[in-house]
């Protein structure tokens, strides 16, 4: 809190620091939305190509709202069990889901919580969160489901523990466990970090889905119909916007933390291939909004003299992205061409979202994907292959660093250590695993002989 | 700026209401729960005089006072799991096995 | 600084309070919210004193980690909780009266001693974790192997401890 008082009494400007409370607060709903509208397009496409039945908790997300609407507070509570605690874990999955978004976006941006350690908050905040979604899962479906939960809570210790040890590799590069401090290191070693460890990238990413995974399962277990058996009205909205903000959270530490931040792509690379002062990747962002609006203002055209079985709310919402895509190129790419500076905080922004985007599709593929993993065997592949994986990149990342700091190493070579290290590691496990499966096939065989 | 004293109130009151769950409650989760509180209340003490003399020893004491709570969590709750499955109660009365 | 003392207040009646909660409440299966909640506010303290790296530690540690094992081991021995939430008669008098006068000595020790509690903070150790790593891993490098030794021989006692009813 000292850093908190020192900003809010010396700080540049206090207005600035309410302004972007308010922001965060308000992108809420609207990222909710964003990441529910998302996964339901994914689940269908999934479901599509694959059949079978996918987590579907978007697909309650429509059920909530109504329930929520007929039921605000009138809603029965489950029995055999503490207010307390059905009241409490669902505020507290909120609340700390809620924490967690804060000291990302508002850490870097105003300085209100400065902390030299926000990563591991963010983690810790991310934990916090899910572990409270799973208890309220324990008292939604009473005594029978708590196994199920506790099944759930294990997966998601085990997934959360390598995501975090992933991360542990990138800070042990960057030197900080501070974000915007990582953000900073990249931008001055000229290349993202997850070049030097993309193994650490990938392990993150699968662990938080599978871990995001477990935790929504947890709370919404189903039944064979396509609602969650409960966790109806007000907690369940809790959860679905606790879930969701996670899911940003965990992406915006993903791209900030291994891809970059608000950097562009070849930060350090200047081209002038546009004419005498605009380079190629300034004007990028304004380039591709402006294909995405074209983009959506041709498919809502289409779908109005298309086919009728689509519902009239689908042209209007393209009509909107395509409008707001087009307005922000229009603006950015004005900037550009005059030369405003307004037109790099445009860009970061963008590659910013950009980048947060694309880890939030990921995450949500993998974490539809996780869904047909069978719990021992995300087990094994957890605590078998994740992990070791994820302390051998730690050991690659401190054998590199030190190779840095000692014997004056560039990053390239350094980084190759570490790669060298991590891959080393992932052909022993997975070789490992191989020839035990193999054994295990002929032990069977001469057993099926006997 | 505030001064130490606070911290230290503060710390012997958290120590004093944990000392009246140990000696109170029957529940031993409860127990070790309260034992728990008084290790964090220690630990305030130890960041208020590391403040105090403006160096990070508190801290690192501190932590290691942390990990030493998170040992005695795990070994403790391990510890009443096993004696509950051995006879089915969870209250600190009961548990008289090892008196004569 | 006015915010500063308003935090600390706060954040001092929470843990208080929370943790008065967590011992009178006669529930057992609500006291882990409690603790989690004292807990917490005792990691705003520690972020208050300036310790970011323990305030982080504290949160992932308790309301992450051992809150959660609470809580499970609770809803496994739920049918074992006692009928009655505390000690009575004179033990429990006697158990309140104890704490009182403990919570009262410390408290007298503290005033008796309060001249030699210096009141500035001079230097305000602002991201101070690297200072706290080159101390931890320089100068208590060998307490540091010795409790990382006692977090593994805890783990496996607590692996050996739990599944000892097997044989």
């Amino acid at each position: 809190m000292s850093a908190m008082a020192t900003a809010m009494v010396t700080g540049p400007s206090d207005w600035m620091v309410v302004l972007c409370a308010v922001a965060t607060l308000a992108a809420v709903p609207l990222l909710t939305l964003c990441v529910c509208t998302l996964d339901r397009l994914l689940q269908t496409r999934m479901r599509l190509r694959f059949g079978g039945k996918g987590i579907s908790f978007v697909s309650a997300f429509a059920g909530e709202m109504a329930s929520f609407r007929d039921s605000v507070f009138a809603e029965a509570a489950p029995d055999d069990c503490e207010p307390l605690w059905t009241w409490g874990a669902p505020f507290a999955s909120f609340f700390f889901a809620l924490m967690g978004l804060a000291i990302l976006a508002l850490g870097p941006l105003t300085h209100l919580a400065d902390l030299s350690t926000d990563l591991v908050l963010v983690c810790a905040a991310g934990a916090c969160s899910g572990f409270a979604a799973l208890l309220s899962g324990t008292f939604e479906h009473g005594k029978i489901a708590a196994a199920d939960v506790f099944r759930a809570a294990l997966k998601f210790i085990a997934c959360d523990t390598a995501a975090v040890l992933a991360l542990i590799s990138a800070a042990l590069l960057a030197g900080s466990l501070s974000i915007s401090e990582i953000a900073q290191a990249q931008w001055e070693r000229g290349a993202w970090l997850v070049a030097f460890v993309p193994i650490a990238f990938a392990i993150y990413m699968v662990g938080s889905a599978c871990g995001a995974q477990g935790a929504s399962l947890g709370a919404f277990l189903h039944d064979d119909s396509d609602r969650p058996a409960s966790g109806n009205g007000v907690r369940g909205l809790l959860f679905i916007v606790g879930d969701s903000i996670n899911i940003v959270t965990i992406a915006g530490v993903a791209a900030i933390v291994f891809l970059g931040g608000a950097a562009r792509p070849l930060a350090r690379y200047h081209d002038r291939l546009l004419g005498t002062s605009i380079e190629l990747f300034d004007a990028l962002p304004a380039i591709l909004l402006l294909v995405a609006g074209a983009a959506f203002l041709r498919r809502a055209l289409r779908e109005r003299h298309g086919a009728a079985d689509f519902s009239q709310s689908v042209p209007r919402t393209e009509l909107v992205a395509s409008a707001l895509c087009l307005s922000f190129a229009i603006l950015d790419g004005g900037a550009l061409l005059i030369g405003h500076s307004a037109t790099a905080v445009a860009n970061g922004v963008f590659w910013l979202c950009a980048k947060t985007l694309a880890c939030v599709l990921m995450l949500l593929w993998l974490r539809i994907a996780a869904d047909a993993v069978r719990f021992a065997q995300w087990m094994k592949f957890a605590w078998g292959f994740l992990i070791p994986l994820a302390l051998a990149n730690i050991a690659g990342a401190a054998i590199a660093v030190a190779l840095r700091q000692s014997l004056a190493w560039s990053p390239g070579w350094t980084g190759l250590v570490t790669v060298g290290v991590a891959l080393a590691t992932a052909l022993l496990l997975v070789r490992g695993r191989k020839e035990r499966r193999l054994e295990l096939r002929a032990a069977r065989r001469t057993d099926a002989a006997e | 700026m505030i001064s130490p004293a606070y911290y230290l109130v503060l710390a012997a009151l958290l120590f004093a209401v944990g000392l009246a769950g140990v000696l109170l409650r029957r529940n031993v989760l409860v127990v070790l729960m309260s034992i728990e509180l008084m290790l964090s209340a220690v630990d305030i003490n130890l960041v208020a005089f590391g403040r105090m003399w403006n160096s990070v020893d508190g801290q690192v004491f501190a932590l290691f006072a942390l990990v030493v709570a998170a040992a005695q969590a795990a070994v403790g709750i391990g510890i009443v799991v096993l004696f509950f499955r051995q006879r089915p109660t969870a209250d600190a009365d009961e548990m008289d096995l090892l008196k004569w | 600084m006015l915010l500063n003392e308003a935090m600390f207040y706060l954040l001092a009646a929470m843990a208080l309070a929370f943790s008065l909660l967590m011992v009178t409440r006669p529930k057992a299966i609500q006291a882990p919210i409690f603790f989690c909640g004292a807990l917490l506010a005792i990691a705003g303290i520690f972020l208050q004193l300036g310790a970011e790296f323990l305030f982080a530690m504290q949160v992932l540690v308790f309301a992450g980690g051992i809150a959660i094992v609470y809580f499970a081991a609770l809803l496994y021995t739920r049918a074992g909780e006692p009928k009655t939430k505390s000690a009575r008669g004179r033990r429990s008098v006697a158990g309140a009266l104890l704490a009182v006068v403990v919570g009262a000595e410390l408290c007298v020790a503290i005033y008796a001693g309060r001249a030699s509690l210096r009141a500035g903070y001079a230097v305000v150790p602002d991201r101070n974790m690297e200072t706290a790593a080159v101390v931890l891993f320089q100068h208590y490098l060998l307490p540091l192997e010795m409790i990382s030794i006692l977090l593994v021989v805890m783990m496996i006692g607590a692996v050996i401890v739990s599944r000892g009813g097997a044989e």
